[in-house]
């Protein structure tokens, strides 16, 4: 009650200080948002298990290339040249399964497609959404080798390497997209609705499995898996990707380059000859370089830094200036029986209070703003279904969670800024307080 | 009567990076009990600075400072504030009101760092009609006159009922008038049982007190 006091009596000056923690509040909330979103959205799991992933880049050489052997540019010996790697591949020690990526196979690829469906026989009421598609071949151990795991009670993962697909008619889906279209129910067997009218197609779930994430950033679980055969077989491969995932309890690292070692000579195979070899996880990183999120997200954590530097500062130097002009009242209370740790006490309580009354202020002005234009949703764009519930999404929780995070942010500026000139005012020999001019 | 303070041999030196000054050097004091004791000498002699120890807002740099018997130099922070808190009433030559605060809030400065205070209000209005001033209880220091400050130090003074009242040059900034009144205010205290500790210029004031002590380039010197 006495700090409130205090506060009100001190408002003149107080008044300043005030104004400008509900202004620090606001845009620290506008920093703040994007940052704690991205952080959460990043941390969000993939997945799937890439931490024994490998990727090779498996290349042909131009047929204008010295060496090149036209010989074996025919589809049929290439085709056996690709599957010659693969096995070459497999055979290497240590190593679990092997899959082909003959192109937008794999999550995380620089590029990937995406379809928009609906679901059901009539279109009208159905959701209409982008989707992330990736291109599997039969036979290759897609998703055991990708680590994508299926919904118990449907069929497993080896089953779904195997399944007898064809492209437009079926289609394996995640759960989460499932959840999009048919709520409550088990997706298995049901029907999409690809085309226009006159050209409507229908396309079974075949397969649910797990949601995977296309890139780190991004929240939406929802994807699809098409069978690709045949799609890139009508001429010959000039490049492809292998991923291999290797046994249990290797060192990733190591075996990686031992791996790029060996295969610069034994997995020349034709016109085919290894380029590189890189961890999944290095894989990943790379991509999503590509499409400049990393950049983005750089820029707005060293934003973010500036700012919280800025307002640590800031915030110590008008509280620092504050308490100096406060040493006589230091003095005065401190002859009457206050002790040090009660000036530093009262100085921060008031402060706190003085914060905690200037974020209630800001986070209700920015609630009004909320409400109209929405909290940061990160890189959820073009359309594409998301169906994660989590904080992010729930307006209420995600206001209070970013609030709490500003006031924890705020509140530790202005303890730290406090408690220093605070300390130091405590310090000071009574009689030196009471001298003050101030 | 009963001793209640006793300075034992005090020094107080001064020290920056170049020079050290010997404010006071060998000092035996003993103060008793309901006394109404003057401190005189010219500027710069050390008045303050041993009405300062004794108030214990100054540390000595050697020598012992005793209240009731108890040597309290050296003791903790916490300590030292409680004992000043309950024993001890200040009053100063430029008031050292805080001007943020109304005369009800001066006073009650000294209880609001007293555990179990109860009715601070009641006890706030009582100091203040002691010193007459209890219908300015809702103005600030800036709307008062000299002599009313001063009054209201005094009532901040005694509202938590201490034994020990120090006064540095009580009147130093009062006319004549006020300056009577203040005197009048002292006198009445020490009447009421109150031992003061009074900083003076002033050789009327401190004849009509029961001791005067003289001090001169920082001894004792009667």
């Amino acid at each position: 009650m006495s700090k409130i006091k205090n506060l009100w009596n001190n408002r003149r000056a107080n008044a300043w200080i005030f104004v400008e923690l509900i202004i620090i509040s606001i845009v620290t909330w506008i920093i703040a948002d994007p940052v704690a979103v991205a952080i959460s959205d990043s941390s969000m799991p993939m997945g799937y298990d890439h931490d024994r992933l490998l990727v090779a880049d498996i290349v042909s050489l131009s047929p204008d290339a010295p060496g090149f052997d036209a010989s074996r540019d025919s589809l049929d010996v290439n085709a056996a040249d690709v599957e010659a790697v693969l096995m070459k591949l497999r055979n290497y020690p240590g190593v679990e399964s092997v899959t082909i990526d003959k192109g937008f196979g794999l999550p995380g690829n620089e590029s990937n497609t995406l379809d928009q469906l609906r679901s059901g026989n009539d279109a009208v009421d159905s959701v209409a959404g982008v989707v992330n598609v990736f291109y599997f071949h039969r036979g290759t151990d897609f998703f055991q080798t990708m680590g994508i795991k299926s919904v118990p009670g449907t069929p497993t993962a080896e089953q779904l390497s195997d399944v007898n697909m064809t492209l437009g008619e079926h289609v394996i889906i995640t759960r989460q997209l499932g959840e999009v279209y048919w709520p409550g129910e088990n997706p298995l067997g049901k029907k999409f609705l690809r085309g226009s009218k006159g050209e409507i197609k229908h396309m079974t779930v075949v397969g649910v499995v797990e949601g995977i994430k296309h890139q780190k950033p991004y929240r939406s679980y929802c994807a699809m898996f098409y069978n690709g055969d045949g799609l890139f077989d009508d001429q010959p491969q000039r490049a492809f990707k292998a991923v291999i995932r290797m046994k249990e309890n290797l060192n990733i690292e190591s075996e990686c380059e031992q791996l790029a070692q060996w295969g610069v000579k034994q997995l020349t195979t034709g016109n085919f000859y290894l380029r590189s070899v890189e961890t999944y996880d290095r894989f990943l990183e790379r991509t999503v370089m590509s499409l400049g999120i990393p950049n983005q997200m750089k820029l707005r954590y060293i934003l973010a830094g500036f700012f919280f530097v800025n307002l640590v500062l800031g915030i110590v130097g008008t509280f620092w200036l504050q308490t100096r002009k406060r040493m006589s009242e230091i003095g005065i209370r401190r002859t009457f029986g206050c002790t040090r740790r009660g000036i530093v006490g009262m100085m921060v309580g008031e402060n706190i209070l003085l914060a905690t009354g200037a974020c209630v202020a800001g986070f209700l002005i920015y609630w009004q703003y909320a409400l109209r234009n929405g909290l940061d949703e990160g890189y959820v764009n073009n359309g594409h279904l998301n169906v994660v519930d989590n904080w992010v999404t729930h307006f209420g929780e995600h206001f209070a969670i970013i609030s709490a995070i500003v006031y924890g942010v705020i509140l530790i500026c202005v303890i730290v800024g406090t408690i220093i000139p605070a300390i130091n005012a405590g310090r000071v020999e009574i009689v030196d307080s009471l001298r003050s001019k101030e | 009567m009963e001793t209640i303070i006793k300075l034992s041999d005090i020094n107080k030196v001064y020290t920056t990076k170049t020079i050290e000054t010997q404010a006071l050097e060998g000092i035996n004091i003993e103060v008793r009990k309901g006394e109404f004791l003057s401190i005189m000498g010219p500027s710069g002699c050390g008045k303050s600075t041993l009405l300062n120890i004794m108030g214990l807002l100054d540390r000595p740099s050697g020598g012992t400072v005793e209240f009731f018997g108890k040597d309290l130099t050296g003791i903790r922070d916490k300590d030292l504030a409680r004992f000043r808190n309950e024993n001890l009433g200040f009053v100063f030559q430029s008031f050292h009101l805080i001007p943020t605060l109304s005369v009800m809030d001066n006073v009650m400065v000294p209880l609001t760092y007293r555990k179990g205070s109860r009715d601070r209000k009641k006890a706030v209005v009582e100091a203040l009609e002691k010193v007459g001033l209890s219908h300015r209880v809702t103005h600030f220091p800036a709307q008062l006159s000299g002599g009313q400050a001063q009054r209201v130090a005094i009532a901040r003074a005694i509202v938590g009922n201490p034994s020990i009242i120090l006064a540095d040059e009580p009147t130093g900034n009062l006319d004549s008038r006020m300056s009577e009144e203040v005197m009048q205010l002292l006198h009445g205290l020490n009447r009421e049982g109150k031992t003061i500790i009074m900083v003076t210029h002033n050789e009327a004031q401190a004849r009509d007190t029961d001791r005067v002590i003289h001090l001169f380039d920082g001894h004792l010197v009667k």
